[in-house]
């Protein structure tokens, strides 16, 4: 996997309800006012639906610093931290993670940016438009926790998923009920290459909008998906969700004790066990495919290399 | 609206917030309400260009009211308001211009026009497009690349700049020697006038893709090149020229400045028509490349300099004149850099060169800064000793323990300035880095003495203090209107500016042009 970089540990440090900024988090504001060139913009699929700069990386660093420099106040930011995708474009394309990233150890970070954001201002009780929207979002999904484990594993009925094995398939409540096809095929595929795995049924919330609603709850969860893989020897957690995986390298070493097992993309994985194995029983089929990462493993892990492996 | 900042610096007098409310009501009853930004932020992030800011008084050219028109209908309505209201409109495109030409020095109406983003038509036939102002040319090239066409405008902010901005500052490409820089590929435009009348701009006549006519003024030189002064371009018709086969960059080192410009002359007068761009990298900026640009460390320590030059056209074309352009090199004493850093920093050309952490201090240590670009437009005879003179005032002022931290020189890059030609002058730039989030009046004050002391330097030596950017910054224009227009040019420029502008709306006072309102 590509090394990380810009670890900005002040990022964890909360805005305050009085919004006054850090001086490192204006200097990372700086950072991207001082380009001014704003080769996020045409990258930024919001921008290219609003045509509104305020709603881009460029727009989101500049606002903070006004806000740093006293011309703006927090609470007037969240309608416009609110479009981001977070999809990261922005930030492989700007000139301090292209021409800087590597010999500084310094790059732009936006979808990071905006959650911390997003993060303190519902912590500091700063409430944007359709807030109550995405509390019944996250208590619907919270919902789902409660009875987990029979949710979760339901899509794997009857397929041969072991009760025990050193390599677990982490399956979110998300893939496991809306994006079955990809964990279905995954273990047929397994099937005929003759791997066992298993599934980890409790696999504890790491959706980003809790990390952003609700941070020592998800904290919560991240640890007992870490001290549940150590605990049940686990070795290989294999991640179907690419956004629980991007949070999983990213933020949990940040606070948790990842020691004793090692997170894996499910590409990754696949593409190693058929370097080692070969296609095994797999049938060929004699047609052109195209395979396309999800984008946060591009533009957010640093891993862009065919298919998807570092 | 909140009570008005008593830091404003007395470059005239902004609305008054009973105007601006009342222009507020009555733009959004005239385009609509989500096409009016009030908040602070929205504002803000609309105050500066990619020019050094001068963050310390930041809130003096935060305008009042931004808008978004997406129709020429729109921008029709928002000048009548502005016009009968007397508030000022700052028209805003990419807003990568580095001469100030998007800052409001009196607040007011920002008119940003990204929202016109509408490529109209693509005429293969005729070699033409037609698009809104907001369109950006990397995106149109997008469209046009799987026609076989391009559209060759290419400035180093390719990627977020757009039409209406690259008409309104003049702009120059990187690929104007073989292509035309935007004035040669503007063929006319739909313009609306400071006080609302929408008129087609074209070589004479009326004809929107006629390239050529003898008919009525041309206008077309007027009204490229106004820093938004005299309206605002709301539809354009551009040329398309067929993609080139081959795109073919080399990258030579020399031993010294001298050297590598001798031979990048010698090459642009060498009639090589697919030659479409050569350019020079000066001492300094060779040793700032090495500070952390990782296809420059390691390249000799006798490269002190370099050139390089760029063919595109078709591949039976190219393949020969790519023979006679290293011969040419090496026989000016070039070394031949390699494929790698000849390809990688030509397709890296618009995005590398400002970082804030490229900045040091007179330690090594890094300083975050923002890039400067002192440019100017000068004769091939002049370039060697105009590059002396601009390190001595680097030296100078580098050397003082108040500029520490504070400044930095970045060295210089020259190219090929004549359109489609590569004879006679170039483009010949310093870039400064200024460490913003530490400026302070007296320190800006400084700043301005510097840019003023090298662009003194560019007169003295005949040339033009901006062949890029524009001469509208503080520092540029007071020589630009007293020294380089002296001979009749401003006094024209004021007269035509009160004729077209009786209310003085349009951009007030870039270039001074409140005097055109003095008496």
């Amino acid at each position: 996997m590509a090394e990380l970089i810009s670890k900005k540990d002040f990022y964890d440090d909360p805005i305050g309800k009085d919004g006054a900024l850090s001086s490192e988090m204006e200097k990372d504001a700086y950072m991207v006012f001082a380009c001014r060139h704003k080769f996020c913009r045409e990258v930024c699929p919001v921008y290219l639906q609003t045509r509104d700069e305020a709603h881009t990386s460029y727009g989101f660093h500049t606002s903070l610093l006004a806000v740093a420099r006293g011309l703006e106040k927090m609470e007037n930011l969240q309608e416009t931290f609110t479009h981001c995708l977070e999809c990261g474009a922005c930030a492989i394309k700007c000139p301090n993670t292209l021409f800087g990233g590597d010999f500084y150890r310094y790059e732009t970070t936006t979808p990071e940016l905006v959650r911390k954001v997003r993060r303190d201002d519902a912590a500091a009780g700063r409430r944007p438009t359709q807030w109550k929207a995405v509390e019944e979002y996250v208590a619907q999904h919270e919902g789902y926790v409660s009875d987990q484990e029979a949710l979760v594993s339901r899509w794997a009925d009857g397929l041969p998923l072991a009760d025990t094995a050193d390599t677990v398939l982490f399956v979110d409540y998300f893939t496991a009920t809306q994006g079955t096809e990809v964990p279905t095929l995954l273990v047929k595929v397994l099937k005929a290459l003759g791997v066992k795995v298993g599934l980890w049924k409790t696999p504890g919330v790491t959706v980003g909008e809790q990390l952003e609603t609700d941070a020592d709850g998800w904290w919560k969860n991240a640890q007992a998906n870490a001290d549940g893989f150590r605990k049940a020897k686990i070795k290989t957690v294999v991640v179907l969700n690419p956004h629980d995986y991007t949070l999983m390298i990213k933020e949990y070493p940040k606070k948790v004790d990842t020691s004793g097992y090692q997170v894996i993309f499910v590409t990754d994985y696949l593409a190693d066990l058929l370097a080692k194995r070969g296609a095994g029983r797999l049938k060929p089929v004699d047609k052109a495919v195209s395979y396309h990462d999800p984008c946060t493993i591009n533009k957010q892990c640093g891993l862009n290399k065919s298919p998807g492996r570092s | 609206m909140a009570g008005r900042s008593q830091m404003y610096t007395g470059l005239g007098t902004p609305p008054e917030a009973a105007v601006v409310d009342k222009a507020i009501d009555r733009l959004k009853g005239a385009i609509g309400a989500e096409k009016v930004v009030t908040s602070m932020h929205g504002r803000a992030v609309r105050a500066s260009c990619p020019a050094p800011f001068p963050l310390h008084i930041w809130e003096e050219h935060v305008p009042d009211i931004v808008v978004l028109p997406k129709t020429t209908e729109d921008v029709v309505a928002v000048v009548r308001i502005a016009n009968e209201l007397k508030i000022p409109i700052v028209p805003r495109a990419g807003a990568s211009d580095l001469c100030d030409l998007v800052v409001p020095l009196k607040k007011g109406i920002v008119l940003d026009v990204k929202s016109m983003d509408q490529v109209i038509e693509i005429d293969e036939e005729n070699m033409c497009v037609t698009v809104q102002p907001g369109v950006n040319m990397w995106k149109l090239n997008e469209l046009l690349g799987p026609l076989g066409l391009i559209f060759p405008d290419d400035p180093a902010g390719y990627y977020n700049a757009a039409i209406g901005g690259r008409i309104g500052a003049g702009g120059w490409s990187l690929l104007g020697m073989g292509y035309g820089h935007i004035h040669e590929n503007l063929i006319s435009m739909e313009y609306v006038l400071p006080t609302g009348e929408v008129v087609w701009i074209g070589p004479g006549g009326g004809a929107k893709k006629i390239r050529k006519s003898s008919v009525g003024y041309r206008f077309k030189e007027l009204f490229t090149n106004t820093s938004g002064t005299l309206g605002v371009c709301t539809q354009a018709v551009l040329e398309l020229w067929p993609k080139a086969e081959v795109v073919a960059p080399a990258f030579f080192g020399f031993h010294s400045f001298p050297e590598a410009h001798h031979a990048a002359d010698t090459l642009s007068k060498s009639g090589l028509r697919t030659l479409s761009g050569v350019f020079t990298f000066d001492e300094r900026k060779v040793e700032f490349l090495r500070r952390d640009d990782e296809a420059w460390i390691p390249q000799p320590r006798e490269i002190k300099a370099a050139t390089g030059a760029v063919l595109y056209g078709t591949t039976a074309e190219v393949e020969g004149a790519k023979e006679r352009m290293y011969q040419i090199f090496e026989h000016c004493g070039g070394m031949y850099l390699g494929n790698e850093i000849s390809e990688l920093d030509w397709a890296s050309r618009h995005d590398r060169y400002h970082l804030a952490m490229h900045g040091r201090d007179q330690s090594g240590n890094v300083v975050l800064m923002s890039w400067h670009c002192e440019d100017a437009g000068l004769n091939s005879s002049e370039i060697v000793e105009v590059n002396r003179k601009w390190n001595a005032i680097a030296a100078k002022h580098l050397s003082l323990p108040e500029n520490d931290g504070i400044f930095d020189c970045w060295g210089s890059f020259s190219y090929v300035n004549s359109p489609l030609k590569g004879r006679g002058d170039w483009l010949t730039e310093v870039d400064w880095g200024i460490a913003e989030l530490e400026l302070t009046p007296e320190r800006w004050a400084r700043w301005v003495d510097i840019k003023r002391e090298i662009s003194l330097v560019t007169l003295e030596h005949g040339g033009s203090i901006s062949a890029c950017h524009g001469g509208t910054r503080p520092g540029d224009v007071e020589l630009a209107v007293r020294e380089e227009l002296k001979e009749g040019s401003y006094e024209l420029m004021k007269k035509i500016k009160r004729l077209l502008d009786p209310n003085n709306i349009m951009n007030p006072n870039k270039y001074l042009l409140d005097e055109a309102y003095e008496d």
